[in-house]
């Protein structure tokens, strides 16, 4: 290594080309909602979709219809973009995590009514503690993954409609107050290996929220609403968005995709954020092969593009920011498909679908061990998914993260323990 | 900002478990908390060719100071025996004096206070 001294000045993140990019998605989602439908029905399938209970697995295509389902998604990615703008958040790995989670799962559980509590938790937390809300704002809105808990109070439960009220917005702001201490803590039992964090932690407070609903008499329902035979149109619209991000990505890139293959000397651990480490360009690059590799496994598995799934899709072409890349990606989803072989369930069973999408929460396990051990980590997530649920009663849109954040904490300890280890650690 | 002493503390755990990724046998630390800035300094040795390895240092070390990342992150640094955490480090320091000399390394990371 060559002599010398070097002093690293930081300078913030040029923000305006990225907020223009995420703001461009989402008003991608709110015209095709228009091309779809006519205003009169997505006004009244948006009242249906605010209205009406959303604990996983709700299709708004099936609740809404699809104009009102895309609205919706698009509207919230929107005003949650113009939020951290406001705020003067800069556009990191994280930041396109959160909005585009918000774009996905506001196609199966979140809306632009139900997330607001959540958030006003969050902003109370922060005033309590004298911290800039802007420092949170991004753990808040993946926190809105316990949306779900305000509607079912609201909506779905026997008391007056004041009683009503007032129990879902109290259990959505305390769910959003405890959240920033309880996200950061629970990071060191998987240390950083599942992806979705939020999800682990939403899983927890869900978990101790339903026992306490469950001692006063209330049941959560189990439910699939599920949409099918939209593949068509579907595919063709992710088709052209993923086209869209190769080939921005391509052109900020000095029009080509030189370097890209850097991304994948990565584990993904967190914290990868591939915007901060090798730029937006390539970021773009990875979200868009992540895109098509996601749209490749639904085909594959003849599976269905519907609200759920194209969430799970967001969700892996998201943390394609912050993490994933197809190297880290493939070995999961192989568990995945390999348990649907082998087990009692099929590769395109709703629920194992999504298994497939979200348990790549675990690509950080593939890409820190080898490909081996991340088809055994899809192969364990694929089953750990099916039974915590209950736990929570779909109250956490996240539940993958809440299954993937226990079997990391099985699995690492014990590969540290007897497993392969990196030459530098002596 | 709560934890700001711990935080400090999960710096050095992070940047002494790189060094000893890099073969370090020798290594010292000194902690300086002025009036608005906590200034770390570590000095250490490495053996054999660390280019790669002070590359990727340097790539962290440019990530600009996130706060909000921090806040939810900076648990993380120090933790894991196996990878190392160095963005999270970079994303909790202001400015970063490096110095290499045969084989040694000098850091002096800034760490300002929160207005």
């Amino acid at each position: 290594m060559d002599n010398g001294k070097i002093v690293i000045e930081k300078h913030g993140i040029s923000n305006k080309s990225k907020y223009k990019i995420l703001s461009g998605y989402a008003l991608y989602m709110v015209f095709f909602g228009f091309l779809i439908d006519k205003p009169w029905q997505i006004l009244k399938g948006i009242l249906d979709i605010t209205m009406k209970p959303d604990l996983l697995i709700t299709d708004y295509i099936s609740v809404g219809g699809m104009g009102a389902a895309f609205v919706n998604a698009g509207l919230l990615a929107l005003i949650f973009t113009f939020m951290i703008y406001m705020l003067g958040v800069d556009v990191n790995g994280l930041a396109v995590v959160a909005i585009s989670l918000a774009g996905g799962f506001a196609l199966f559980g979140k809306n632009i009514f139900n997330v607001w509590f959540i958030l006003l938790g969050v902003l109370l937390y922060c005033k309590i503690n004298k911290e800039p809300f802007r420092n949170h704002v991004l753990i808040g809105i993946l926190g809105t993954a316990m949306a779900p808990m305000v509607t079912q109070l609201m909506f779905a439960t026997g008391h007056n409609i004041l009683q009503r009220f007032v129990l879902g917005a109290a259990a959505g702001i305390l769910s959003g107050f405890i959240l920033p201490p309880l996200s950061s803590y629970l990071l060191r039992v998987h240390q950083g290996y599942n992806l979705y964090n939020v999800g682990f932690a939403a899983g927890v407070i869900g978990t101790v929220m339903v026992s306490i609903f469950k001692s006063y008499g209330f049941m959560p329902e189990n439910r699939v609403i599920w949409s099918t035979g939209n593949n068509l149109i579907l595919g063709i619209w992710l088709g052209i968005m993923f086209f869209s991000m190769l080939a921005l990505g391509w052109w900020l890139n000095g029009r080509s995709f030189k370097g890209y293959a850097e991304i994948f000397q990565y584990s993904g651990r967190a914290v990868t954020d591939f915007v901060a480490l090798e730029g937006f360009a390539k970021t773009l690059i990875n979200m868009g092969i992540l895109g098509y590799m996601s749209m490749a496994y639904i085909l594959f598995i003849k599976g269905d593009f519907n609200g759920p799934t194209i969430g799970g899709i967001f969700t892996v072409v998201g943390f394609g920011a912050f993490g994933k890349h197809p190297k880290n990606v493939w070995p999961i989803l192989a568990g995945v498909w390999l348990g649907s072989v082998t087990k009692v369930w099929s590769a395109n069973d709703p629920a194992i679908q999504l298994a497939a999408l979200f348990g790549t929460t675990l690509a950080p396990v593939a890409g820190e061990f080898g490909p081996f051990i991340g088809i055994i980590a899809g192969f364990i997530h694929s089953s750990v998914v099916l039974n915590v649920g209950v736990l929570h009663g779909g109250m956490n849109l996240y539940n993958n993260g809440f299954a993937g954040g226990i079997v990391a904490a099985v699995m690492i300890p014990l590969i540290e323990a007897f497993g392969r280890r990196k030459e530098n650690d002596s | 900002m709560i934890h700001e002493k711990q935080r400090i503390v999960k710096i050095i755990d992070e940047m002494t478990l790189f060094f000893f990724s890099m073969g370090a046998r020798d290594i010292s630390t000194n902690i300086s908390i002025q009036d608005r800035e906590t200034v770390i300094t570590l000095d250490s040795d490495f053996t054999g060719e660390q280019k790669k390895n002070i590359e990727k240092l340097i790539k962290c070390m440019k990530i600009p100071k996130q706060e909000g990342m921090e806040e939810y992150y900076w648990s993380l640094s120090g933790e894991c025996n196996i990878d190392t955490e160095l963005s999270v480090v970079g994303m909790m320091t202001d400015k970063i004096e490096m110095e290499i000399k045969d084989n040694r390394i000098r850091l002096v990371l800034h760490r300002e206070k929160q207005r």
